[in-house]
């Protein structure tokens, strides 16, 4: 799992820009994923990462340095692209219903084998039209291997709850995947 | 191997799944971003005072050069333009007159200040590499 040594975070917390770059340049690429899997879009995702990154940059003197840093970045990138993605919703349901019917490209995004390919493209363009509340989940508990509890306090949400919404999600994915084959 | 068993094992597929190229320029982004939410009101407090200074100071050698025997001295000095060690001695005794040293020293201090805040903005809004450039 990708870590930070906590005298960097404690240069960064007095203002050391430079120990800062070093906190991005551990988080951004497994940030960047996450961002481009639960948005769905690369050009979303480039400003989002731009604003957690900020916004980690100015609450960065409110954090424990003994807590789970990679943790933190997270529940604010999640919170940054939920009320992004709310935002987008509300202001146009029909482009965001447009603009799923072109993810079959998002397979490019992905380094992968021929023979994985397809089977990928489907898996991740059913994640992609899970529901919000399913999505955040099942990304940071199966694809970047976070646990209960770390995913229960970025959301603050109850384990049951973060239990029940998996258990949803799965079936959802279940249905779409269906769909699809 | 039964349906719920093979989507288990579809979704669980998903820690394997290759990682999505990052853009090159994302990094040098996002730490121009981070350099101008944390920088961006000093540096715009340092400039603004810098031009408002560089303003004042302007306005203050205008008043100079136009007296009518600093403008005499001036046309003196163009007409007998020379690259020669006496010439430039006596230009600079003559601007020496006009100008008090104070003003001198501000004006060389403003307009190198000016310049080093500009080219710390270059640096930092042309460069793709974050603020690493910073340390060179």
């Amino acid at each position: 799992m990708t870590t930070i040594a906590p005298e960097i975070i404690e240069r960064a917390k007095k203002g050391d820009i430079f120990a800062f770059e070093e906190i991005v340049s551990t988080f951004e690429k497994p940030l960047w994923n996450y961002l481009v899997r639960l948005v769905g879009s690369k050009d979303d995702a480039e400003d989002l990462i731009q604003d957690t990154f900020v916004k980690v940059y100015k609450h960065l003197k409110s954090i424990d340095s003994s807590k789970n840093i990679k943790s933190w970045i997270y529940t604010i990138a999640t919170n940054t692209a939920y009320d992004f993605l709310r935002k987008k919703k509300r202001e146009s349901t029909v482009e965001l219903d447009e603009e799923y019917e072109t993810k079959p490209d998002n397979a490019s995004y992905y380094s992968v084998s021929i023979e994985d390919s397809i089977e990928r493209k489907d898996v991740t363009a059913a994640i992609e039209r899970l529901d919000l509340l399913y999505r955040g989940p099942i990304i940071l508990y199966y694809k970047d291997g976070f646990s209960y509890e770390e995913i229960a306090e970025m959301l603050s949400i109850p384990i049951n709850t973060l239990k029940t919404r998996l258990s949803r999600a799965k079936k959802q994915l279940a249905s779409l995947l269906v769909n699809y084959e | 191997m039964n349906e719920h068993d093979t989507m288990d094992k579809k979704i669980e597929s998903l820690a394997d799944f290759g990682d999505i190229a990052m853009p090159e320029h994302l990094h040098g982004k996002i730490m121009k971003r981070v350099f101008l939410a944390g920088y961006g009101k000093y540096l715009f407090f340092t400039g603004s005072i810098l031009v408002l200074n560089l303003g004042v100071l302007g306005m203050d050698l205008y008043r100079t050069f136009s007296r009518a025997d600093a403008s005499l001295a001036l046309r003196s000095l163009r007409q007998g333009f020379a690259f020669s060690p006496s010439y430039i001695g006596s230009a600079i005794s003559t601007l020496y007159s006009m100008l008090p040293l104070q003003s001198i020293i501000a004006t060389a201090l403003t307009v190198v200040l000016s310049a080093y805040i500009a080219v710390v903005f270059v640096r930092i809004y042309r460069n793709p590499h974050g603020v690493k450039i910073l340390k060179a």
